[in-house]
């Protein structure tokens, strides 16, 4: 009998805050779609060409992000997880703590860099950077360091080519990791709003977050344009979900 | 002792050059230059000042509003999310495992999806919260799915004899968490408060997007007051205090890290 007591007490905690969570989704979703159904998708996709031109933005923007920062972080994770060399320790620990710096404080370098490489108020000044974001490699070296020694020994001994070791060995033992990331870069920078805001000055080049975020259309609009907005990230969570799982074990210090 | 000695001789370092020339020139270069002109009086005179922005900053009236707002969301959100987090992954450990596994996966959505698309929720349905309050939900929101599934991941790892060894000494449920799980898990624990105090800091996004970039008096954070200064162009100040901010931050992070590696030596 207690025993189906404290049951219940746990599924109802449990279900309680799940329903908390999900209620804001539940009702952008149901607002999108329902409320403004029509209206707003009309407004989004037919009247005005913005909207659309805003999605694309921002979707090349992350996927650019994502694959960039996924052939950029491989080997950088390999080297920093299996091969030991001087002052590695401390070059992590840097790249560590960037990765843990709010953007408020980088903007004004930010900013700097965009505007002497002549990228500034162009999608190049968010991608760059986003592609050499720290948390890539710091994600993917935390699960490179679980690959097996002895796997890398025998593939060093077979092959002398260092591009096979990392095609053959460190790619397929990191997928999970690879895939987790790669979808955590596309969610932050489909997401970010502050950002273009300071490295972008032309309205039309705005990316979906900052558009929704200053926009001065009707509310079937926004709420079209918002509930468009949760359909990425949610269908890279559905198909990815166990890789995510899997890639945020890595997490960790 | 050959193979050892092979393991050392081949060292691919220039497949580090690709990531560390980039992060190099966007983010340790330019954050050089920042510091530099936190100690100079103007961006376009540029002689130097010393101290003087620091001091003008810590004068400044709201600077300090600024960094005693930031400093109480982060007093309260910090432990809130931590006992939060560590109840739901306790509880998602005592239930069926399926179910686990769906609100799990549920509870972390939000971690993923964009805080510009629910903007609209929090404005037409939560318009009567305090602004502070406002913010403390949509970051509970936001990062507790991220806090639950880290601390799940220890706690999974959690040796099953000293759980039940506890269970026979007579530990219910309650202490058991308490007293036997919790202090497992400790360095995961840590790693999520540090990751709470970040985040914290991160809350400048949620609050732009609910409040614009004059927002109320009580949600006025230190990004606003970095965020202002950088549209009146006033390059030494933000940049003073970027370096007291990074100084907090980093000093946190270098603890973290090394407390870490410590324990894993050991």
């Amino acid at each position: 009998m207690k025993k189906w007591v404290c049951r219940g007490v746990l599924y109802l905690w449990l279900g309680s805050m799940l329903i908390v969570l999900l209620f804001p989704v539940i009702c952008t979703v149901a607002d999108g779609f329902i409320l403004y159904g029509v209206e707003g998708f009309a407004d989004f996709l037919l009247w005005d060409p913005t909207w659309l031109r805003a999605f694309w933005i921002s979707m090349g923007i992350s996927m650019g992000t994502a694959l960039g920062s996924a052939l950029i972080a491989v080997p950088a994770a390999y080297i920093f997880a299996k091969v030991r060399f001087r002052g590695r320790e401390i070059l992590f620990l840097v790249y560590v703590i960037v990765m843990m710096m709010p953007f408020q404080v980088t903007q004004l370098p930010h900013y700097m860099t965009a505007k002497s490489f002549g990228i500034y108020d162009t999608p190049w000044a968010l991608l760059l950077p986003g592609i050499f974001a720290p948390l890539s490699v710091f994600l993917l070296t935390q699960l490179a360091r679980a690959i097996p020694d002895e796997m890398l020994e025998a593939a060093r001994l077979e092959t002398g080519s260092v591009w096979k070791i990392l095609w053959y060995i460190v790619c397929p033992n990191l997928r999970s990791g690879i895939v987790c990331m790669m979808v955590l870069q596309f969610t932050e920078y489909w997401g970010m709003a502050a950002e273009p805001l300071v490295l972008m000055e032309t309205k039309e080049m705005y990316p979906l977050a900052l558009k929704l975020a200053q926009t001065d259309a009707g509310i079937p609009a926004v709420a079209a344009a918002s509930f468009i907005m949760l359909i990425p990230p949610w269908l890279l969570y559905g198909y990815f979900r166990d890789e995510i799982r899997e890639g945020m074990k890595g997490y960790h210090l | 002792m050959k193979r050892q000695k092979y393991k050392w001789k081949y060292r691919p370092l220039f497949l580090l050059l690709p990531s560390m020339a980039g992060f190099g020139v966007f983010y340790v270069i330019p954050f050089f230059r920042s510091i530099y002109y936190a100690f100079v009086n103007n961006a376009f005179r540029q002689e130097f000042a010393g101290l003087q922005n620091f001091r003008e900053i810590f004068g400044s009236e709201y600077f300090r509003l600024a960094l005693k707002n930031t400093l109480l969301f982060t007093v309260i959100s910090v432990p809130c999310s931590l006992f939060l987090a560590i109840l739901i992954a306790a509880g998602l450990m005592r239930i069926h495992p399926v179910a686990a596994a769906v609100i799990q996966s549920s509870l972390f959505l939000p971690v993923l999806l964009p805080s510009a698309a629910v903007a609209l929720f929090w404005k037409t349905y939560l318009f009567f919260l305090p602004p502070f309050v406002s913010l403390l939900v949509f970051y509970f929101w936001k990062y507790i799915g991220l806090y639950v599934m880290l601390v799940l991941c220890g706690m999974v790892s959690v040796e099953r004899e000293i759980l039940e060894a506890a269970s026979i000494d007579g530990a219910d449920g309650w202490r058991r968490l308490w007293q036997i799980e919790v202090p497992c898990i400790r360095s995961a624990v840590f790693f999520v408060g540090v990751l709470c105090v970040v985040n914290a800091f991160k809350i400048y996004r949620e609050s732009f997007l609910l409040y614009g970039t004059y927002p109320d008096e009580s949600v006025y954070m230190l990004q606003n007051y970095l965020n202002n200064h950088f549209d009146k162009l006033n390059y030494q100040y933000i940049s003073a205090a970027s370096v007291c901010f990074t100084g907090i931050l980093a000093g946190i992070t270098i603890y973290a890290f090394t407390r870490e590696r410590q324990a894993d030596r050991r």
